[in-house]
């Protein structure tokens, strides 16, 4: 068996450090942001919006998250870099208060959360929060793919929450409606979609190693 | 540090790394593994794994981390396929005809013997690779189970024959 191995050893493509393959991901990702709002341009008061705490609390709390769930998958597809349950909590954590913060900064007095007409709104959203996710995504999935997940299902799913996360980013700050329902089923829904789906991309993608 | 001459196509390196971890690695498998009859084959699904993973090794951090999740992480795979392949076995009744096992004379009386009293799943895969030397995938095909689970026939069986082999050697 030894000998076998030995003998098909050759030199390897060696990996990225993890701080490396993350700060990548994070600056092309940002590029693609960039683009893609140059593009699409900005909300108009958004130079207004940059002064109220809301608004950036959501802004940094989804960026934090992206952040945080990048590193885990980064993470968790090198063997013995894996986070402990202190990281996943705090992760899980970030998630919520992102989903509680437009339920306690952005309800309008006297109106009631109306999901179809949210959705129905913001069909265009849903799109758009979609397509600016898929290329950092793509992005963070070539990186991953050139290490060794043992779990590349879980590797998937926090490569989809970073990567959509980062979508539902672009949109908000392209998007003139700051609504509950809106940003809620319009653009951190399309996140938790694609998580669902990131998770069977990524077993088969970041599986592939050991074929 | 002979990982990293290894990641740079260093053999010599590699097998010295490789003769360096066996010993511990395969202590790590049999300590876990309660069926000693998987110990070989959990060991060896856990070298061809690393072998698989050297390049996720980064030089600049310690080597225990990454080996034993490397090892762990495969064991527990090998383990949850087999116990797979346990499930779907499926006892044969009756035994195909095969001319090799006959007492012709070409084999050892004790050994025939033997051969026969081992259970009849393990005793086909012995045959098919031992007796009609066919090759593992082969064997498989015609058995129509996967490679792995002729492996663990056939090391089953091996240690039937040993053990029955060596009471009889006792007793003469």
């Amino acid at each position: 068996m030894v000998d076998q191995l030995v003998s098909q050893n050759g030199p390897v493509k060696k990996i990225w450090p993890a701080w490396a393959q993350w700060m990548a991901w994070l600056a092309l990702s940002a590029g693609c942001m960039a683009l893609l709002l140059l593009k699409m341009g900005i909300l108009n008061n958004f130079e207004e919006l940059r002064h109220q705490m809301p608004p950036m609390a959501f802004l940094f709390t989804a960026f934090l998250g992206a952040a945080l769930a990048a590193w885990e998958a980064i993470s968790s597809s090198l063997p013995g870099r894996q986070m402990g349950r202190g990281y996943r909590f705090l992760e899980v954590l970030v998630l919520l208060a992102l989903l509680l913060i437009p339920f306690l900064f952005f309800v309008k007095g006297g109106e009631g959360l109306d999901i179809v007409t949210a959705c129905r709104n913001g069909w265009g959203c849903i799109q758009g929060a979609s397509f600016a996710g898929i290329l950092p995504w793509i992005l963070l999935g070539f990186i991953l793919s050139k290490n060794a997940s043992f779990h590349p299902g879980w590797t998937g799913a926090w490569s989809g929450v970073s990567a959509f996360l980062l979508g539902a980013i672009t949109i908000q700050i392209h998007c003139p409606n700051w609504e509950t329902g809106h940003m809620v089923f319009a653009h951190l829904l399309p996140v938790a979609f694609f998580t669902f789906l990131t998770t069977f991309a990524g077993a088969y993608w970041f599986s592939r190693w050991r074929q | 540090m002979l990982l990293k001459r290894a990641q740079a196509g260093d053999a010599e390196a590699y097998r010295r790394f490789l003769d360096e971890i066996g010993p511990v690695l395969f202590n790590f498998v049999r300590r876990r593994v309660f069926n000693q009859e998987m110990v070989r084959d959990v060991y060896q699904e856990v070298l061809l794994t690393l072998h698989k993973a050297r390049h996720s090794y980064e030089p600049s951090r310690p080597l225990g981390p990454w080996l034993f999740t490397v090892a762990r992480n495969s064991m527990l795979d090998a383990l949850g396929r087999n116990r797979k392949f346990a499930e779907r076995e499926v006892p044969t009744e009756f035994l195909p005809e095969s001319s090799e096992v006959e007492k012709d004379g070409s084999l050892d009386d004790r050994l025939y013997q033997a051969l026969q009293e081992i259970s009849p799943l393990n005793r086909e895969a012995v045959e098919m690779l031992k007796l009609q030397g066919l090759s593992l995938e082969e064997a498989a095909k015609r058995l129509k189970i996967s490679v792995a689970a002729v492996k663990v026939r056939a090391h089953r069986g091996y240690e039937q024959l040993r053990k029955l082999l060596t009471e009889a050697k006792h007793e003469d």
